[in-house]
């Protein structure tokens, strides 16, 4: 490197010449990346930049200090930036450099933060230099070897040969001997020879399935002549159900499984469980381990729904919160926690440290961790159906019938009833204080309010009506008796205009008036009989359409003597004012008068169309609300709340507005360059703005709240005028709804060309009334509709009660899974320093690039290709890292520490591997085995494969005993000079407690069982259990495992938290755990079963129970001494005494 | 490390080996465990990287034997006194003259939405302030026992915290990271010194008599740290769990078990010689035995005097103060038998809003008037009990919180909202300067503006009053030497006397 003086002089005169050069540069001043004037002077690296970078960059990034981890000693670091994930300087364009913009102080940041700027001159150079391309001669590079280069993880899979060796008591049984005896005798250690039966059976049994062998399978191997024998007991292991058990605990640690969400609230989550099924069942059978990569990620994409819990499996904080930073925090970290999970269970790789800055180790870029997000950022905590197993073809028949759904519903939009004026439903209970409301009132007191007979027949309670007839609205009817000739009741509609009048009574008795009156009284008082006109004489034994022969009506019968309904009858069209009231008198006989609900509705002028029943229109909901009017053209429109459900701000998620084309368009969405405006909005939530009422998304968290109670308005500005016939809003228009409150109950929609004449083409005055007690239900009302349309939509609508009952048939399930729900991706921004704050440039989804993940998907690509692309790079045999990192996990669990050290992090800080080759021999040979194991031959992807070559290996058979001068030199057996001896872990011990006292519940799979009392605090409080029902007797992997909270015994035994991933357990020895073995409730119940077991299986006697204890226990029987000693104890202090002593030995939680 | 292990056994990655006794023994067998090799060479000024992090052998039979610091510490031990829930700085001991002048005027810069939503006015403290001790610092009302204590505190007014939810805020003031699943503090503290005393475990958590705090065990849970660091959660009402033998067995069947045991594993022992972890086992069923009588010897409150329990509530007709007073009692019991880490709590789980906590949302005043005198005797009695035994010169107390509260009450309640950007902790006792304040939050009390702290800060200067440092306190756990303070944190000089 050219020392700093002689440098700066020398570069004097040329630095005049860039300077002529920059300069004209600088007058032209191109645009970043244009062409560059020809004549430009070159800049020389050595001669005219690194003086600079030695005289102002150095001290901070060179190589004594690199600030934020940058440094300009060494090219590739000096172009690829530092900490913060961008390049520095990007070559070609200076604009577009941050080093030029902090040199220069065209940034917040300004380099060097202090002493002496930068000269322009200088600046000038730089720039000159970067706009001519950045040439940085290799010779001046100072890059040292990357890891991509040089670490031992990052290489391409090497098969080596075997290595020609050989010992007399240590024969190859497969590669796994030659390697491990290559290494043995280059440092002069000498194998183990192999453990004996009784030891081997032992271990095979515990590392295999988790259990202890019987006393008998233990005497069955140890007198198999079969030379073959320990063979055959490996394959029957590898066999049993068991297995999958087993090893799934390891699996599940490793991807921090649990069945609570944590945090603060720590809720349980009741539907985890089908996850840690999937996982046994896939270790069970065998299934090729890239494909159980690619159905984690995406298994929704390949039948195995649930597999996708290992996405959701992490913590998740649920507590909510208006505040947009808090919220947008806690994505991040649930996609930080996906992402480094994925990173690490599969890839052995700490992605998660590229969340803020370039990873400080590994060739991951900050940009690679934001593609990873970018390809999970669909995935969000929560439970999903289960498809069952036909899923395909059922989701194809359900595609198919969704299809033929969404169309029958376009076209009953279509044919909604028009909006039009107001229709008013006056029940005869309806009271009111207000003296401007609508309202009834009782002239003569009234005998008695009959209620309508039960059922839903004609004129009873729940009539339900149909199409062109409404349902009954009532529930009860007023009547008098005695009353002949008099008004006794008073309609009060307060309108003012023209009416058709719907009256309906109560009917089906024989008794009833057949000649009551309808009266208008124009100033409302009955006194005054001058201004009242007869509208209407109606016959109240019977229905509203008449006797069945109104010649010969027969009283006797056919009525059915019940109280009823007479359903509505048209009065026809008269004027109103408000003092206008409707009054009901008493014929000439003294026979019981009726009352009942009546509906004054805007007259209209006549038309061909023959009114069978009242127009009305549906109550507002929730959901799709849909006001259809004439075709009109408008610029302009404007929705008007005057009153909502719940007396707050209203809330609107969605407001629509169709054209009437063939197919129309909802021409209100802001991407058709519509714009929104507001009366106010409610301040504070990001999740509550007025983009939100035309941004095409639906439900809660993308809606707008007024900052008024009761009112608000929305206006939508069309980029250009078009006819519209449609408008179409909601409030939470979610598939799974959460709130109805805050819902727009009045309301107006007005329209206008300019701006300023607005006219109203629809609102709630024509709806049935939100609190009205019957709702319409599902059927469609088609007043307004001619005949032909009413044809048309009686045939649509049971078109779609017909698609929706089958889609519900068919895509029904009864079991859900905590597998994650997916939802359309957000874009993805690479976030300066991981802050959620401060997105910086958008990010496609892709892998990490120095792994062969340069892929890139389009930024709006698809969110499960995203997953599925990402799970099949992870998951390609070309992938260096996935083969390897899965084979030194098996290898870990079966040898107590993994080839390598750090079974999660195979990255530059990881540990080194003791057998590098041995770990690639094991990774081809997972890849593509070629190894004969004796058994079927190997499909790829094998792991039963790999744990038969292990398992079967003179290298894992080796006794454990010590050597003092092999452990002398190598005390953790990392070169395999012996088997390592290991205390079992908390599952292992309480299983083969239950084995032992002979109440293990072998059951498989569904929920767990619970070690905590039951409780519903807002935060979940987990109280231990102090007493164990059988249902707790299964294996501990099916536990109701808490994250945080850890078992009250076997917690203390080094049981992850599952707060964080878990690659390997700690072996721990406290007090504490001396307690939990001892004074347990658990133990002491489970020593009180082995007792009873040894009385059983040995009798009374009790050496023979003492002898039993030792097989069960231990596997071996007792020493005399340990008799003796036994026997005494048994009889002072009972059997009992004795099974609590054996559950805390040594021996009993050790495995050689 | 090299691959073959041979050449370089000092520092294996494998994690069991830091609790492993063959390990243990072949490293300590040239006389320098990893931490005395450690400070050797820093002391002869022969350590080339100042900054190579610092694992303590652990003998796994002896897990909580002393174990030297990095430096000459000033503090033996640490109280942390911690209320959940959130206490207000505003009502309590940040006393801002301008939101008394601003009452129920909105706050200048605009009205904020803060984890709840909207906020209303500015609101003066609910009771009122006063100047206290010889320091004459403002302190309120709401603790005025606490308060008379002020010339031994030393307040840090800018503390601020990562998030404005309990359970992360929570996990942060223990654990230095906001997501579940790090070790927590009274673990590393544990895991670096040991403890002074063999028969009681060396991190102590004495939840609060209404129930565990609001992330329970991510106080004392030790995660990727050997469970021989585990905190032991108990109380003065609800002892070690399994510690006592079941009421079945009686005492001379117990010791008839122990012996037989004692026996069975003998034998055994001899039979797989060198394999010292079986020692290990042995070791702790001893060490549980003596710890079985010293646990109960320290739960139990009948030798105190009448004049204490008087001192501190115990007897109080308020059975939760009463309850909490006791605990503090507990605290200080196994503080003078040497217990490294005592982390005391007050206030529990939500249990409803402000009901068994600080967590004063709507009705700031009424539950602060309850949860108030839980926590003042107690606590007052028990600084001043640690100070007139003595135990206050080598004790560091740590009263903490895991954020403040807004000076504004929320739109339409009374009670203010989580302000994680401004707030208040204070330390006593060992090492610190008293009375003191230390930095300020604006004028208000909403935020830190001067000489903001981090949480990160106080675990490092915590560290370094035990004579640890933060940045090479560390744990290899997967690739990563982990610490307490991640990346970050800054001793806070100007806070040690």
């Amino acid at each position: 490197m050219p020392r700093l003086k002689g440098g700066k002089a020398a570069a004097c005169l040329i630095f005049t010449l860039a300077l002529l050069a920059a300069s004209r540069l600088l007058a032209d001043d191109p645009p970043a990346g244009e062409a560059r004037p020809a004549q430009a002077a070159k800049i020389d690296f050595a001669k005219d930049v690194l003086p600079i970078f030695e005289a102002r960059c150095r001290d901070c990034h060179g190589p004594e200090k690199q600030k934020s981890s940058y440094r300009l000693d060494q090219r590739q670091i000096a172009l690829a930036g530092g900490d913060f994930g961008e390049a520095a300087i990007v070559p070609g364009k200076s604009g577009a450099s941050p080093l030029v913009a902090y040199v220069s102080g065209e940034s917040d940041t300004v380099m060097p933060p202090e002493g002496e700027r930068l000269s322009a001159d200088e600046v000038a150079v730089l720039k000159a230099w970067i706009d001519q391309g950045a040439a940085w001669p290799d010779e001046l590079s100072g890059d040292k070897p990357s890891a991509l280069a040089s670490h031992w993880a990052f290489q391409p899979i090497v098969r080596n040969t075997l290595p020609d060796v050989q010992h007399p008591q240590f024969p190859l049984r497969n590669a796994i001997d030659a390697f491990v005896l290559e290494k043995l005798n280059a440092s002069g250690l000498a194998p183990s020879p192999e453990a004996d039966r009784r030891t081997l059976i032992r271990r095979v049994y515990f590392d295999v399935i988790g259990l202890p062998p019987s006393p008998e399978e233990i005497a069955r191997f140890v007198a198999d002549a079969d030379p073959r024998a320990y063979e055959k007991l490996v394959e029957r292991l590898l066999d049993s159900p068991q297995f999958g058990e087993r090893w799934a605990r390891h699996w599940l640690d490793v991807v921090r499984f649990a069945e609570s969400h944590g945090f603060e609230m720590n809720q349980p989550r009741p539907n985890a469980w089908p996850y840690r099924d999937y996982v046994i069942r896939a270790f069970n059978e065998d299934k090729p381990y890239d494909q159980f990569v690619i159905e984690q990620l995406a298994g929704d994409a390949l039948g195995a729904d649930e597999a996708t819990g290992f996405l959701a499996g992490g913590p998740w904080d649920q507590v909510k919160s208006p505040d947009p930073v808090l919220t947008a925090q806690q994505r991040a970290d649930e996609l930080h926690d996906m992402l480094s999970t994925t990173g690490s269970a599969f890839l052995g790789l700490t992605v998660g440290c590229a969340r803020c800055h370039n990873h400080k180790f590994d060739p991951i870029p900050q940009t690679d961790y934001y593609a990873l997000k970018a390809a999970l950022e669909g995935v969000t905590h929560g439970e999903r159906p289960l498809r069952p197993a036909d899923g395909p073809e059922r989701e194809r028949e359900l595609e198919k019938l969704r299809e033929q759904l969404a169309a029958a519903r376009a076209r009953l939009a279509q044919l909604q009833p028009l909006a039009r004026g107001v229709t008013l439903v006056l029940d005869d209970t309806q009271k009111s204080n207000d003296p401007a409301a609508p309202a009834v009132e009782e002239i003569e007191p009234p005998r008695g309010i009959a209620p309508h007979a039960a059922g839903v027949g004609r004129g009873c309670a729940d009539q339900p009506g149909g199409i062109a007839s409404l349902p009954n609205l009532g529930k009860n009817y007023h009547w008098w008796e005695d009353v002949a000739n008099k008004p006794v009741f008073a309609y009060a509609p307060k309108l003012a205009g023209r009416f058709r009048v719907w009256l309906s009574w109560g009917c089906g008795w024989h008794t009833h008036a057949p000649d009551v009156a309808y009266l208008l009284d124009a100033d409302g008082d009955p006194a005054t009989t001058a201004d009242q006109r007869e509208i209407a004489r109606v016959d109240q034994r019977w229905f509203a359409d008449g006797p069945p022969n109104p010649e010969q009506p027969s009283p006797d019968k056919p009525l059915p003597e019940k109280p009823m309904w007479s359903g509505f009858y048209d009065a026809g069209q008269h004027d109103f004012t408000p003092a206008t009231r409707l009054l009901v008198k008493a014929g000439a006989t003294a026979a019981p008068v009726t009352a009942d609900a009546v509906i004054f509705e805007t007259a209209r002028p006549s038309s061909p169309i023959v009114e069978r029943a009242p127009h009305l229109r549906r109550p507002v909901e929730r959901g799709e609300n849909s006001d259809r009017f004439e075709p009109v053209m408008a610029r302009h429109v404007r929705f008007t709340i005057e009153a909502s459900d719940s007396g707050i701000e209203p809330c609107l998620d969605e407001l629509e507005v169709f054209t009437n084309e063939a197919v129309p368009r909802n021409i209100a969405l802001a991407s058709c360059g519509t714009r929104v405006s507001v009366s106010g909005t409610l301040a504070g939530f990001a999740i509550h703005q007025p983009q939100h009422v035309n941004d095409g998304l639906y439900g809660n968290a993308h809606s707008w709240i007024s900052n008024e109670r009761d009112k608000g308005w929305v206006q939508l500005d069309f980029a250009e005028p078009a006819q519209i016939e449609r408008v179409v809003w909601s409030r939470d228009r979610d598939s799974q709804p959460r709130y109805a409150d805050r819902l727009a109950t009045k309301y107006e929609m007005a329209v206008s060309l300019d701006g300023e004449n607005w006219r109203t083409v629809a609102s709630s005055a024509d709806r049935l009334d939100y609190h009205y007690p019957h709702r319409t239900g599902n059927i469609e009302l088609a007043g307004g509709l001619s005949p032909n349309e009413t044809a048309e939509l009686e045939t649509l609508a049971r078109q779609r009660d017909e698609l929706e009952s089958q889609i519900a048939r068919l895509s029904s399930s009864d079991r859900k899974a905590y597998a994650g729900v997916f939802v359309a991706p957000p874009k993805t921004f690479r976030l300066h320093r991981g802050d959620p704050m401060q997105p910086k440039e958008e990010v496609a989804p892709g892998g990490l690039s120095a792994f062969g993940g340069g892929w890139r998907l389009a930024v709006d690509a698809p969110e499960q290709e995203r997953r599925l692309a990402l799970a099949r790079w992870i998951a390609s045999p070309d992938n260096v890292l996935t083969s390897r990192v899965i084979a030194n996990r098996l290898w870990h669990y079966h040898f107590g520490q993994g080839i390598a050290g750090t079974p999660s992090d195979f990255g530059v800080n990881g540990g080194q591997p003791s057998h590098p080759e041995l770990l690639d021999w094991l990774a081809s040979e997972l890849v593509a085995p070629q190894a004969d194991d004796g058994g079927p031959a190997a499909q790829p992807w094998s792991l039963k494969h790999l744990h038969r070559l292990m398992l079967r290996s003179s290298t894992y058979r080796q006794a454990s005993r010590g050597q003092p001068e092999a452990i002398e030199r190598d005390a953790q057996s990392r070169l395999l000079w012996r088997y390592s001896p290991r205390r079992l872990e908390a599952e292992a011990i309480r299983d083969a407690i239950l084995a032992v006292s002979g109440k293990l519940d072998a059951t498989m799979g569904g929920p767990g069982f619970d070690l905590f009392q039951p409780n519903a605090n807002y935060v979940k409080v987990y109280t231990p259990k102090r007493e164990f029902g059988p249902e707790t007797f299964r294996r501990m992997v099916y536990q109701s495992k808490p994250r945080m909270q850890l078992d009250d015994t076997f917690g203390a035994f080094d049981c992850p938290d599952a707060g964080q991933i878990a690659p390997r357990r700690g072996s721990s020895t406290t007090p504490l755990q001396a307690f939990n073995l001892l004074n347990s409730p658990f133990i002491e119940q489970q020593a009180g079963f082995l007792a009873g077991r040894l009385a059983k299986e040995a009798g009374a006697d009790p050496a023979a129970q003492v002898r039993r204890a030792f097989e069960l226990a231990f596997g071996r029987e007792a020493s005399p001494e340990e008799t003796a000693a036994a026997v005494l104890l048994v009889e002072q202090h009972g059997l009992g005494a004795f099974c609590r002593a054996i559950f805390n030995a040594n021996e009993f939680v050790m495995v050689y | 490390m090299s691959i073959n292990g041979m050449s370089d056994p000092i520092i294996s990655h494998i994690g069991r080996s830091l609790l492993d006794r063959r390990g243990f023994l072949q490293r300590s067998a040239g006389g320098l465990g990893g931490i005395a090799l450690a400070s050797l060479l820093a002391e002869s000024g022969a350590l080339a990287d100042a900054h190579a992090p610092i694992r303590p052998l652990v003998d796994p039979a002896r897990p909580y034997a002393p174990r030297p610091p990095h430096f000459p510490a000033q503090a033996k031990r640490v109280l942390m006194l911690f209320c959940s829930g959130a206490l207000s700085h505003v009502d309590t001991f940040d006393y801002k003259s301008e939101l008394v002048r601003y009452h129920d005027k909105p706050l200048p810069s605009g009205n904020l939405v803060t984890f709840q939503g909207e906020n209303g006015n500015l609101i003066k403290p609910l009771w009122p302030f006063k100047p206290r001790g010889q320091c004459g610092k403002m302190a309120s009302d709401l603790l005025p026992n606490l308060a008379e204590l002020v010339d031994e505190m030393c307040f840090i007014h800018s503390m601020t915290a990562k998030s404005n939810t309990h359970g992360p805020a929570e996990n942060q003031m223990s654990t230095g990271y906001t997501l579940d699943g790090f070790p927590a503090i009274g673990c590393w503290v544990t895991y670096a010194l040991g403890s002074e005393c063999d028969d009681l475990p060396a991190f102590v958590a004495i939840p609060d008599p209404r129930g565990v705090p609001q992330v329970g065990p991510n106080h004392w849970n030790s995660t990727f740290l050997p469970a021989a660091f585990q905190g032991t959660a108990f109380n003065a009402e609800k002892p070690i769990p399994n510690l006592r033998r079941p009421a079945a067995i009686s005492e001379s069947a117990e010791a008839a078990t122990r012996d037989f045991l004692k026996l069975l594993n003998e034998r055994h022992l001899a039979q797989h010689p060198g394999d010292s972890d079986l020692a290990a086992r042995i070791a702790s069923y001893e060490m549980a035995a003596k710890m079985q009588l010293a646990a109960a010897r320290v739960s139990d409150l009948s030798d105190e005097s009448a004049a204490t329990l008087d001192d501190y509530g115990a007897n109080d007709a308020n059975s939760t103060k009463a309850g909490f007073a006791r605990n503090c009692l507990l605290a200080r019991r196994l503080l003078e038998r040497g217990v490294r880490f005592v982390q005391l709590f007050n206030g529990s789980y939500a249990m409803g809003e402000g009901v068994g906590n600080w967590d004063g949302h709507k009705k700031l005043k009424d539950q602060y008037d309850i949860h108030g005198p839980i926590l003042d005797q107690p606590a007052a009695a028990l600084i001043k009990d640690l100070r007139q035994r003595g135990l206050l010169s080598d004790t560091l107390v740590a009263f903490v919180t895991e954020f403040g509260r807004m000076p504004t009450f929320q739109k339409g309640a009374n009670g203010r909202d989580h302000n994680p950007q401004g707030f208040t902790v204070w330390l006593a006792g060992a090492g610190i300067k008293a009375p003191f304040s230390y930095g300020a939050t604006d004028e208000f009390g909403h935020k830190a503006v001067e000489s903001v702290a981090t949480i990160y800060d106080l675990h490092a200067t915590i560290l370094h009053l035990l004579g640890l440092d933060h940045e090479r306190l560390s744990f290899y756990h997967n690739g990563i030497e982990r610490r307490l303070t991640d990346v970050h944190g800054h001793v806070l000089g100007e806070i040690l006397a």
